[in-house]
């Protein structure tokens, strides 16, 4: 997948299509849009980045699961097998980038799927389908002839959290270096803070 | 992000080296003084099982789905998992552990006697037996900073020391369950110690046969018969926690110099040792109760046993007060 966060607007559409998908309990996403302000006055701006699974070539969730829920399909998407999952929590203490929670209904790790149930049937993915900037665009990056790859070579792709060494596959288009400001949770706003009004 | 592992976990990461500690502690010893009773095999044998126990069940409650526990021992498709890799080495080392009980009974019988040479095979047996908990209790020593390493959350397991100090506080646990056994209760497997010594050095006995006490003599052991034989073993058990204590403090050094090369570690550090907590923890429990304390006790009164006593519940403390800060930091 590739997000193009020059024009994300950070409406929550996918993030909602996601829920609406997949049933996503209340306090956990599979797919959410992370934002952070950076700057000072007259300069400050608000950065909008979606954020989701990564389906990292080198996944560190597939690693470390001890019971091999965790598997890659022939479409490079990471699943989990909630059968064999006895959440011992591992992929989640393993993933750099908290895309696996815990559903408290199924007591299983979930995460996102790349909504495989309908790309096996040619459709797009849920969030692809909501966005209303078409700031996603899904597809194959290993086909020259498709829009994502024709996309990722015209313009310079970033990943979130390269130190990671994991090579995700979902990429992002990030001309004003947003990826960086949320390597970690403090840059997000604090909701609790009095606002002085000044 | 949510936060996937909670106290449960800490505790089993840090009582999982206790039986470690102790089988090799009792490895160690039984090579030492091969000739003495079986006592502290016996003690380290059943307490690294009931400890072991302990944590699994922990393991197990901690999961979403109890029930799916088997998984990780009947699944052998992803062994680069090293939480899979040492539930299975949990459940071999505890059916080794029920094997040497059952050897241990049968060289032994009741009572504080030496051990009877058992026949060839049972000898072959004895010896695969200590080879496997040795190996067992090395690689469950180390392999929670294998599972660590991997978790986001636990920056400081990923640093080159981490391994040096899971290992030394699973030691150094095993050290204080010795310096346990040897405070309490008879003090017979010294004395049988220096009577095999006797017979086969031709030193003298007092010929009473009566346990020495460590309290009871002058520190130090001075003088000759079973006496000195006892205080020999304890002299030795002592010597060894005070150079795994002062390796620990080594390994403590180095881990300071390599967290400066990682910088998550680093800031996950500094963060932890700017609270009251975090200082308390690693000033006040790993260092004071944990290295300083016994260590002064052990050199300034070693044939008390209530100094010993004292020494091996601190060491615990401090021990475990170090493995929980490296779960904990970050």
């Amino acid at each position: 997948m590739l997000i193009d966060l020059n024009t994300c607007i950070g409406c929550h559409a996918c993030s909602v299509a996601c829920k609406a998908e997949f049933d996503v309990p209340l306090g956990v996403f599979r797919d959410t849009v992370k934002y952070v302000e950076h700057g000072s006055y007259p300069h400050a701006t608000r950065h909008f980045v979606p954020v989701l699974c990564n389906h990292c070539e080198d996944a560190p969730c597939l690693d470390a699961c001890p019971t091999d829920a965790i598997s890659r399909q022939p479409g490079g998407e990471v699943l989990i097998n909630e059968g064999d999952c006895n959440l011992n929590r591992f992929c989640m203490a393993a993933c750099p980038y908290g895309a696996i929670y815990e559903d408290p209904d199924k007591h299983v790790a979930q995460k996102c799927t790349l909504c495989s149930h309908r790309t096996e049937q040619g459709q797009q993915p849920a969030c692809v389908d909501a966005c209303p900037t078409n700031c996603r665009i899904f597809g194959d990056l290993d086909d020259p002839d498709s829009e994502i790859a024709k996309r990722a070579a015209a313009q310079p792709t970033a990943v979130w959290k390269p130190a990671a060494a994991t090579f995700p596959r979902v990429l992002y288009i990030d001309p004003r270096g947003a990826l960086p400001l949320i390597e970690t949770d403090g840059v997000q706003v604090d909701l609790l803070a009095e606002l002085s009004g000044e | 992000m949510q936060q996937p592992w909670g106290p449960l976990l800490a505790f089993y990461f840090v009582a999982i080296g206790v039986p470690s500690g102790l089988t090799l502690a009792a490895l160690w010893h039984r090579n030492r003084w091969p000739q003495h009773p079986g006592r502290v095999e016996r003690w380290t044998i059943w307490t690294a099982l009931a400890v072991l126990l302990v944590a699994s069940v922990v393991l197990v409650v901690d999961l979403g789905r109890p029930a799916g526990f088997f998984l990780m021992l009947t699944r052998f498709d992803n062994l680069g998992s090293p939480i899979a890799i040492g539930a299975k080495i949990i459940a071999v080392k505890v059916f080794v552990l029920a094997v040497a009980a059952y050897l241990l009974r049968r060289r032994h019988g009741p009572g504080d006697v030496p051990l009877r040479p058992g026949n060839a095979a049972a000898r072959v047996l004895d010896t695969a037996v200590v080879w496997l908990l040795g190996i067992t209790s090395l690689a469950l020593a180390v392999y929670p900073t294998a599972v660590l390493a991997r978790a986001w959350f636990v920056p400081l397991a990923d640093t080159s020391g981490a391994a040096l100090i899971f290992l030394l506080t699973a030691l150094l646990m095993g050290a204080a369950g010795l310096l346990t056994i040897h405070a309490i209760g008879p003090r017979t497997d010294g004395a049988e110690a220096s009577r095999a010594e006797a017979d086969g050095h031709g030193a003298a006995g007092d010929g009473d046969g009566s346990p020495g006490r460590a309290d009871d003599g002058p520190p130090g052991g001075a003088g000759g018969g079973p006496r000195d034989g006892a205080e020999q073993v304890r002299r030795g058990v002592r010597a060894a926690t005070l150079a795994l204590l002062a390796t620990y403090a080594v390994a403590i050094a180095f881990e300071g110099l390599a967290v400066r090369g990682n910088p998550a570690a680093e800031q996950a550090l500094v963060a932890a040792m700017a609270t009251t907590g975090g200082a308390l923890a690693f000033w006040g429990l790993v260092v004071g109760v944990g290295l300083v304390a016994p260590a002064v006790g052990l050199v300034a009164a070693p044939a008390r046993r209530w100094v010993q006593l004292g020494a091996a519940a601190a060491i615990v403390v401090g021990a475990s007060a170090g493995r929980y800060l490296i779960f904990t930091v970050g």
